[in-house]
């Protein structure tokens, strides 16, 4: 596998409305390397950056200052290498089921590697093979998009985007507005694409729990600057400061604040159920045999 | 009569499909409820548990096709107070984005009143309460689509309230929101529950917002499944894992030590409590 990484973000800066008195600075000097394979989550309050920097990333928008490379390519070089850019990072909106059009589910899922030109063999490949991924029943292929449920809509949403089987897969908010089962639900099958493609996933989450269940890197982004970059253990371990910025730390986090607070020695950075179960079993203190 | 919304035996299913199908199961199955006014009470349940075709029946935005509902005693099935029940019983939505109409944000806050007749300084007098009340007074002379969804989802708010209604269905009003938004909406939903005594329904799927709920009520396929303080119905973790929902992580926590042989109880349900349980056992 190649060293390079699958993306580059160098000195990115965004500015929107430039020159005009609504001049607004969106991204400020942004350095980032993605490397193939990683699932990373992206963190930061609204207005931190978040969606300007993933509209970046396959050259929706263009940057006003910096370059963006794909694969050491960068992807606002030309016409062509736009396109690529389009097919190779694939972007999942907020509540995707919105922008379903087509009269069959099928159809709605074939239009992206429709227009990538593949033969109608293959499109039928990739369109079988998402709907597997998102957990859509070969049987509601046929049937209009418009009749499934609000959470059957939103995984048709996202197996249009896997299968033009990007090797970036940026998903803004995958699980808003889901009930519990339903966010475990999109996120394995989204962990089961990238286990099975080893392709990088990018999720934009105001989620700091879910992001550190899944990802092994979390980027916060503060003030259209990258704030940290780091482990889940690294970046909770920085608790003052997350509140700081405004963020919802985990709430295992607080608690472990508290409990030290109270003087008990726990160890370890603290933000799942179990950690914390498994740093109050380890001081043992409380355990009663039955 | 301390009964803000009543409903009896109340059920209700969506159209028969194109295909003839005529199996498809009530959304609504003799649901009888009722709640109590001043009080705030959470509905839980997975997408399509009937939750929110419930919150519906509430302003008569949707009619009982079996049973009865009523609003402070009317029968929403009665044409005739239709205007009164909307004004008395009002609905904030997911979207922020679809409930408001105007360019500018006390226009906005004020377009309910002025529908109903209101005479102009009590409008005025509404609006910049609503606003306050909301913490959005010194924007209101912005205009809404340049304001974040929080705020936005605190002028749609306003605008309810400006119709001085006696309750308000809140469905699922965070869904979309940051968790900032989202802290905002719940200390206004505290406010009016304890400072201005409105009834508060919300549709959440939210577990640390329903938990500073009076009450939690949980739907599934249509039937109320569980009904109690928030104490009482979230220490029944694995009932509710079943569901397809889930417990505060609090909750969580104290079931997995639990589970592991540590004796607690189940129901110290904010950070708070569950420290101070810990801190006497562990400590």
């Amino acid at each position: 596998m190649s060293k390079t990484p699958i993306l580059k973000i160098e000195n990115l800066t965004h500015v929107y409305s430039k020159g005009t008195p609504f001049e607004l600075s969106a991204l400020n000097g942004i350095n980032l390397e993605i490397g193939r394979g990683e699932v990373i989550g992206i963190i930061g309050h609204t207005g931190s950056g978040k969606s300007t920097l993933i509209q970046h990333l396959n050259a929706l928008i263009k940057p006003t200052e910096g370059r963006i490379y794909l694969d050491g390519k960068d992807i606002n070089e030309s016409k062509q290498s736009v396109k690529e850019a389009r097919s190779r990072v694939g972007l999942v909106f907020q509540y995707p089921e919105y922008q379903l059009f087509e009269e069959t589910v099928y159809k709605d899922i074939a239009f992206g590697p429709k227009n990538m030109r593949l033969t109608p063999d293959e499109i039928d490949v990739r369109v079988r093979a998402s709907a597997q991924f998102v957990g859509i029943d070969e049987e509601l292929l046929e049937r209009s998009p418009f009749d499934l449920s609000g959470g059957q809509k939103r995984r048709i949403a996202i197996a249009g985007v896997i299968a033009m089987l990007p090797e970036v897969l940026v998903l803004d908010e995958p699980m808003a507005g889901l009930d519990p089962a339903g966010r475990r639900e999109i996120m394995e099958n989204l962990m089961g694409y990238h286990r099975e493609t080893g392709n990088a996933m990018l999720i934009v989450t105001h989620s700091m729990e879910e992001a550190a269940r899944y990802a092994q890197r979390m980027i916060v982004l503060e003030h259209g600057r990258v704030a940290m970059d780091g482990t889940p253990d690294q970046v909770f371990s920085r608790e003052k400061e997350l509140k700081e910025m405004g963020l919802a730390v985990p709430e295992m986090t607080e608690l472990a604040e508290k409990l030290r607070g109270c003087g008990l020695p726990l160890e370890g950075t603290i933000y799942t159920v179990e950690q914390m179960r498994d740093a109050l079993l380890r001081l043992g203190g409380g355990r009663q045999d039955a | 009569m301390d009964i803000a919304i009543k409903t009896e035996n109340l059920t209700y299913f969506y159209n028969v499909d194109e295909t003839g199908d005529q199996d498809i199961p009530d959304v609504l199955d003799n649901v009888s409820l009722e709640i109590k006014k001043g009080t705030f009470v959470a509905i839980l349940g997975h997408n399509g548990s009937g939750k929110s075709t419930l919150a519906k029946h509430m302003n008569a935005l949707l009619l009982p096709k079996g049973g009865t509902v009523t609003a402070f005693g009317m029968d929403t099935k009665d044409e005739s107070l239709l205007l009164e029940i909307r004004r008395r019983v009002g609905m904030v939505f997911q979207n922020p984005d679809n409930q408001i109409v105007s360019n500018v944000v006390e226009e906005d806050v004020a377009f309910a009143p002025e529908n109903l007749g209101v005479a102009s300084p009590e409008i005025r007098r509404r609006v910049d309460d609503a606003l306050k009340t909301v913490g959005m007074y010194e924007f209101r002379n912005h205009a809404p689509h340049l304001l974040s969804g929080g705020q936005k989802q605190r002028v749609a708010i306003a605008g309810v309230l400006a119709m001085d209604p006696e309750c308000i269905v809140f469905d699922e009003p965070t869904a979309m929101l940051d968790p900032s938004g989202r802290r905002d909406v719940m200390e206004i939903i505290h406010k009016l529950r304890y400072e201005r005594g409105t009834t508060v329904v919300l549709i959440t799927h939210h577990m640390e917002e329903a938990a500073l709920a009076d009450r939690v009520i949980v739907m599934s396929d249509g039937h109320v499944v569980m009904d109690g303080k928030p104490k009482e119905v979230f220490v029944r973790v694995e009932e509710l894992d079943e569901l397809g929902l889930t417990v505060p992580e609090t909750t969580r926590l104290l079931f997995e030590l639990k589970n592991a042989g540590v004796d607690l109880p189940l129901d110290a349900l904010s950070i708070d409590e569950c420290a101070k349980v810990l801190a006497d056992k562990f400590g």
